[in-house]
């Protein structure tokens, strides 16, 4: 999890992403521990929280222009209006601008092979899907998340096929071997 | 000579566990064998080794990344006997 730092408490959303801009220029991607999800495009989305329990944010950073996307303030029930950074569980679109609005409508992207992952987790045994198949999907995930951190967006995209490639042989040994214990299981004399 | 109890891609991996005190991921076993372990096919041998009992997988559910959660591998004490064995057989692969 990224370090906690204290950005007081801004009054509204421009005022906070101008202060994160200029925090974020001043780190490194290497401090960008905590990523949440990317997108085809040379998106990554992020997420840090700042003041404990207090904000969490998720940015988008795209050609090097870093945006907030959502701001979820869990003492928010508990503020005055004005004193309220953009909740996004509150449906209150019509007071807000458009840049405000922007945060209602985001859904976090699912990490690479989370669908080929859920076929495969019904398609196979679990013990099957569990040995063979899924660390290699949590290794891709893996390598993809550290190859955005690091930048380097098309090595990401190429552990992306990589990985799915990579999966192959261990569904297929899942499948074969299974078929084979049932049949010598039940026809073995 | 060959050691009955374990193939030699198997007695490789047993020597880098039993190095590795704290475990060690799958990946992280085949960027360490100089390229003896192939992605590809390692978990397929890790699932065979841990059926034979000699090491035994554990899965953080509290990662530090997105995503699913990756087994660790340690060293069993079934794993140390077979790699004993085989050191005393003289059959450990070249590089163990």
């Amino acid at each position: 999890m990224a370090e906690r730092e204290d950005i007081g408490r801004p009054k509204n959303v421009e005022e906070i992403e101008a202060q994160l801009i200029a925090r974020l220029k001043a780190l490194s991607t290497e401090d960008l521990l905590d990523v949440a999800a990317a997108t085809e495009e040379n998106i990554l989305y992020y997420r840090r929280r700042y003041t404990g329990e207090d904000f969490d944010f998720i940015f988008r950073e795209a050609k090097g222009t870093v945006s907030v996307l959502q701001v979820k303030d869990p003492t928010a029930n508990s503020a005055t209006q004005d004193d309220r950074v953009t909740p996004a569980e509150t449906d209150r679109a019509s007071e807000k601008s458009a840049s405000e609005q922007m945060t209602l409508n985001f859904a976090p992207v699912d990490p690479p092979g989370e669908t080929l992952s859920r076929i495969l987790s019904v398609v196979l045994t679990r013990n099957a899907y569990t040995k063979y198949v899924e660390p290699v999907i949590a290794d891709m995930q893996f390598e993809y998340a550290d190859a955005l951190k690091k930048g380097h967006t098309r090595h990401a995209r190429w552990i992306v096929i990589r990985g799915h490639l990579l999966i192959v042989p261990g569904w297929v040994y899942a499948l074969v071997g299974g078929w084979l214990g049932w049949i010598a299981k039940h026809f073995s004399t | 000579m060959a050691n009955p109890f374990a193939a030699e891609t198997e007695l490789f991996i047993l020597s880098m566990l039993r190095d590795a005190p704290g475990g060690m991921y799958g990946l992280e076993l085949v960027n360490n064998s100089g390229g003896k372990l192939k992605r590809g096919t390692v978990y397929v041998t890790l699932g065979r080794m841990e059926e034979k009992g000699y090491i035994k997988s554990r899965t953080d559910k509290h990662a530090s990344h997105p995503g699913l959660p990756r087994p660790r591998y340690r060293i069993e004490a079934l794993g140390q006997r077979a790699l004993q064995a085989a050191e005393l057989m003289g059959a450990l692969p070249a590089g163990a």
